[in-house]
């Protein structure tokens, strides 16, 4: 479980995380939202250990990820945004960097590689960007970590690719693993992630499994226009609009809505999810 | 449940990836500096050879005669060639950790810091530099096989040259009891230590920026040590040459070996000192990169 | 397949399985995908699969043999088969109804 509690986190006098309180709880695919520059890779960074929280605490299993304890680093992989090519063939860095991960394993990692359709063979240094990410994406999930934190990892794939991470990541993640993953490309990974947490400036505006959200919201795809819609929107094929869901009806969740309509109607929403 | 602080199977396993990691980014660098004795070999050999006939000679293609490159020139060239490893390893091998991606890479590998500071000072004060004296020596002697008007080879001419200065020579057996043969691996070291301290803190530009900081503390820790330690060796010069007060050769030789004794063991506190100050320069930086 | 705006992606995943059991692709006692390989197949995270076959499982049409998996119930036709005439009974017959009398067309004329 990953704890965090009262976190702050300021790049010089810039205070990026204020106060941040969540918790994350194990087995589950988060999705982590929010716009750019709110402090999304800066969190993630920080439960990876590689800075330190300034005020509050991070616990990861009851430990403190900044230690750096190879009994923490074992249990965790961080796929960052930008990845750094490195002067081995694929399948020789996954043999080299395999070997410090316990449960790593290099059929894995072949079978992960094909379904991306990456040749492992191949130098990675001699790779597209797209290539690149994906062999770090083959071997993250290769290493079947405890905790796994992704940031954008669809950045730089292709439509084709996306899918392929999509059955990848389903496919290839059990249910002790937890994963994290913060992305602005919602529609990359709308039925993949569950549950959901937003981060605003300074604020976990929202962190709530797709099923709490559609008990506690309702969205509605008609055209006739929702009083009282806490967001409403034209999309092609006629509307969707978001309101509080009395009724106790079911709907689907639409991420992108969901996220407007928690930013226009940040302390409504908040009280709505307050779980004590 | 493996040991968080030390576990030998696992240090093995980072060992060999900063070995690999090593001769990735500075392979090639390496085998140059092995080769560069060669290389001067050639290029002092033609210098040589230009100079020593005159034009006309030269262009008549009359019988000329390669002049080799002399034993010293082959040792001058080694110490060039270490230099430039010395100022360039530890940047090379290291200084990826300053860079977001290379750094965080790295933090996050699962071994401890002791495992990764071990495996990194065993790098830069052995790996490299025994690579780098036993491939450079190995082409000097394959040079001196081929071509034995060159002279001796680095190895016996050291070794005979000390053989002179501390068999045959005249310098005391006092004196020799007490130098401190160590001191050159000391010093060595710490240039290492030193540059491989300005990778981790420098981002951009490492070897310059660590040589000139190097330069700059040289300086200022020669004028403090000369002033406070010029009248002691002074007085060596001066109870040798002017025996000013009277005493006799014993009395001379007994302060005279006293001073020795103090500025030798002066050096050792001192390079232990410097290096464990590097030492936990370089642990503690290990333990507070933030990427 | 392809998952439309309007209904919950579980749901639309009960849907699809309904159909192919009354289409006779997925017959009694045949093994169903297991949650993480359907989960995998659709791109869906594993829970909205396993709310599906919760589901499913309330309603009778499969059942769970712990440790193996998924299997289609014996009388799962006829269960789904109820179900949706219920659905089309409660559902789209009156938005049928109530659109034909929108365009002032008289379904007497259509039916038989």
């Amino acid at each position: 479980m990953i704890k965090i509690e009262d976190l702050s986190f300021s790049y010089g006098n810039y205070e990026v995380l204020k106060g941040i309180s969540f918790k994350m709880e194990e087995g589950k695919i988060y999705g982590l939202l929010g716009e750019n520059g709110v402090g999304k890779t800066t969190l993630l960074t920080l439960i990876a250990g590689l800075k330190a929280p300034q005020i509050g605490s991070i616990l990861v299993d009851g430990k403190k990820p900044y230690d750096r304890q190879p009994s923490f680093l074992e249990n965790i992989f961080y796929l960052p945004d930008v990845v750094a090519p490195v002067r081995y063939k694929a399948i020789d860095f996954a043999k080299d960097r395999g070997k410090f991960w316990s449960k790593f394993s290099l059929d894995r990692f072949n079978q992960i590689m094909q379904l991306l359709e990456n040749d492992p063979q191949r130098r990675m240094d001699k790779m597209s960007l797209g290539q690149l990410k994906k062999t770090y994406i083959s071997f993250a999930l290769a290493c079947n970590c405890k905790y796994l934190i992704m940031d954008e990892p669809t950045n730089g794939l292709d439509i084709p690719s996306k899918a392929q991470f999509r059955k990848a990541l389903t496919k290839f993640t059990s249910e002790d693993s937890t994963i994290l993953i913060s992305t602005h490309q919602v529609r990359d990974l709308e039925n993949i992630i569950d549950p959901i947490i937003i981060l605003d400036k300074q604020d976990v505006l929202l962190n709530a499994s797709i099923q709490e959200i559609t008990e506690k919201l309702y969205f509605d795809y008609s055209t006739e226009v929702v009083p009282d819609a806490l967001y409403a929107e034209m999309i092609p094929g006629g509307a969707i609009q978001v309101r509080v869901n009395e009724e106790g009806l079911e709907s689907k969740v639409n991420i992108e809505a969901l996220f407007n309509a928690v930013h226009l109607h940040k302390d409504v929403v908040k009280n709505m999810f307050n779980k004590k | 449940m493996k040991n968080d602080i030390f576990d030998f199977k696992r240090f093995g396993n980072y060992f060999v990836t900063d070995i690999k990691n090593a001769i990735a980014n500075y392979g090639w660098s390496m085998i140059i500096l092995i080769f560069l004795g060669l290389i001067s070999f050639i290029l002092v050999g033609l210098v040589n050879t230009i100079f020593a006939y005159n034009w006309e000679d030269i262009l008549n293609g009359g019988s000329i005669e390669w002049v080799h490159a002399n034993v010293g020139s082959r040792i001058g060239s080694m110490v060039g060639a270490a230099t430039i490893l010395i100022f360039t390893a530890s940047a090379k091998c290291y200084g990826g950790l300053t860079d977001k991606n290379i750094g965080s890479d790295f933090l996050l590998l699962p071994a401890s810091r002791l495992e990764k500071f071990i495996s990194m000072i065993l790098m830069c004060c052995f790996v490299i530099p025994i690579v780098f004296i036993m491939g450079y020596l190995l082409i000097d002697c394959l040079i001196c096989m081929v071509c034995p008007e060159t002279g001796n080879s680095i190895i016996s001419e050291v070794t005979s040259a000390l053989n002179l200065i501390l068999v045959e020579g005249d310098v005391p057996v006092e004196l020799i009891d007490r130098i401190k043969w160590t001191s050159a691996i000391d010093d060595t070291w710490m240039i290492f230590l030193f540059f491989l301290l300005g990778a981790l803190v420098f981002k951009k530009s490492k070897a310059s920026k660590t040589f000139l900081v190097g330069v700059a503390i040289t300086m200022f820790t020669s004028i403090v040590l000369f002033i406070l330690l010029m009248p002691q060796i002074d007085k060596i010069d001066t109870y040798y040459y002017y025996n000013a007060s009277g005493q006799t050769d014993e009395e001379l030789e007994i302060v005279a070996l006293n001073i020795f004794d103090k500025m030798m063991l002066f050096d050792t506190i001192f390079d232990i000192t410097i290096n464990a100050l590097l030492l936990t320069g370089i642990w503690f930086k290990l333990k507070t990169l933030k990427h | 397949m392809d998952f439309n705006q309007n209904k919950p992606i579980y749901l639309q995943i009960v849907d699809n399985i309904s159909e192919r059991i009354l289409a006779g692709e997925l017959l009694p006692e045949d093994r169903i995908q297991s949650v993480r390989d359907l989960g995998s197949d659709l791109g869906v995270n594993p829970n909205t699969v396993m709310r599906s076959y919760e589901k499913l499982t309330a309603d009778g049409i499969i059942y769970n043999k712990r440790g193996i998996g998924y299997y289609v119930s014996a009388d799962a036709k006829e269960i789904v088969l109820q179900k949706m005439r219920e659905e089309f009974l409660s559902k789209e017959l009156p938005q049928f109804i109530k659109r034909a009398k929108i365009l002032k067309i008289d379904l007497a004329k259509y039916l038989e």
